[in-house]
C-alpha cells in the first residue's frame, strides 16, 4: 500500500452523523459509513463527568489518509465533540492493508495531473 | 481454574503465533451474505454484519461502485497469515461482482485473552480440543 490510511470511528448521539460528516469533509475527508448502535455508561461515570449518555447512538466510520487524520479528528472534536449536543467521541485506528480505497485517490491524482479531464476543452 | 497472581507475564509464552486482524468490509446492501460466505472460506469464523448507510460524495461513491446509499458492513476477525490471500481475493471479487462494489481494510488487534478464543478466531484447529487451558 503506497499511501497510509487510518480508520476514524466517531460514536455520536443519533441524528448527529451529518454534523460529523460535515466537519470531517471540511478537514479533507471523503465519504463515510454510518450505522446504529446502543450506548451505555455507568451511572457514577455519568455523574462524575456530568454527561448523560443517550442510548441511541450512531457510529460514523471514515477512512482517511494519514496526513489529514489529525485535522479530521480535530474538526470532529470541535464541531461534534463532547461539548456539543451530539456528544461525539472520536478515535482512530491504523489500517495495515486495504483494497478499494487507493484506486480512487490515484484516479483523483491522475485527474489533477491531466486538467483536461476535469475541464473539457472547448472546441470552436 | 488457576488463581490470578496479579503478576503480568511477558515473554514468548504469551505471544500468539500470528496476529489477529479486524477486517472491515463495506459492500452494497444485498451483497453482505455473499461476501460473508466468501470470507468464511478464508477461515473467518467470527463475522458480524451490520446494516448502515453511505455518506460518500456522489463522484466518489460512483467510482467505488457504491451507487446505492444502503450498505452492509462486515466485521470479521482473521489471522494475519491469511490477510494477503483475503485482500487479493476481495479485490478481484470487488471488480468482478457487478463492477467495483466495495472497500475493505484491516486493523490489527493488539491483544486478546484465551487460547480457545484465539483458536476460534484464527481457526487454529490444534487449539480446539482439550478446552480452554488458561489465558
Amino acid at each position: 500500500m503506497d499511501k497510509r490510511y487510518e480508520a476514524i470511528f466517531c460514536i455520536i448521539n443519533a441524528g448527529f452523523s451529518d454534523a460529523v460528516m460535515s466537519a470531517a469533509r471540511k478537514a479533507g475527508a471523503g465519504g463515510g459509513t454510518v450505522f446504529k448502535g446502543r450506548g451505555a455508561a455507568p451511572r457514577e461515570a455519568e455523574e462524575l463527568f456530568k454527561i448523560t449518555v443517550q442510548p441511541e447512538k450512531e457510529i460514523v466510520m471514515l477512512v482517511v489518509s494519514e496526513d489529514v487524520k489529525d485535522d479530521v479528528l480535530r474538526a470532529i472534536y470541535t464541531e461534534a465533540g463532547l461539548g456539543s449536543a451530539g456528544q461525539g467521541i472520536a478515535f482512530s485506528l491504523p489500517i495495515e492493508r486495504s483494497v478499494g480505497l487507493s484506486d480512487y485517490s490515484r484516479e483523483k491524482e491522475k485527474k489533477a495531473e491531466r486538467p483536461e479531464d476535469v475541464q473539457p476543452r472547448q472546441e470552436n | 481454574m488457576a488463581e490470578y497472581s496479579g503478576e503480568i507475564k511477558t515473554g514468548a509464552e504469551n505471544v500468539a503465533p500470528s496476529r489477529l486482524m479486524m477486517l472491515v468490509t463495506v459492500v452494497q446492501k444485498g451483497k453482505g451474505t455473499f461476501f460473508a460466505d466468501f470470507l468464511q472460506t478464508f477461515d473467518a469464523n467470527l463475522q458480524v454484519c451490520v446494516v448502515g448507510r453511505g455518506t460518500a460524495r456522489a463522484d466518489a461513491a460512483e467510482f467505488l461502485g457504491l451507487n446505492e446509499k444502503n450498505r452492509t458492513i462486515i466485521f470479521s476477525i482473521v489471522s494475519e497469515d491469511r490477510l494477503d490471500a483475503i485482500m487479493d481475493a476481495l479485490e478481484s471479487r470487488f471488480y468482478t461482482v457487478n463492477g467495483k462494489t466495495g472497500i475493505s481494510f484491516a486493523i490489527p488487534l493488539t491483544s486478546m485473552i484465551g487460547k480457545l478464543s484465539y483458536g476460534f478466531l484464527s481457526n487454529d484447529r490444534r487449539l480446539a480440543k482439550g478446552g480452554e487451558a488458561n489465558g
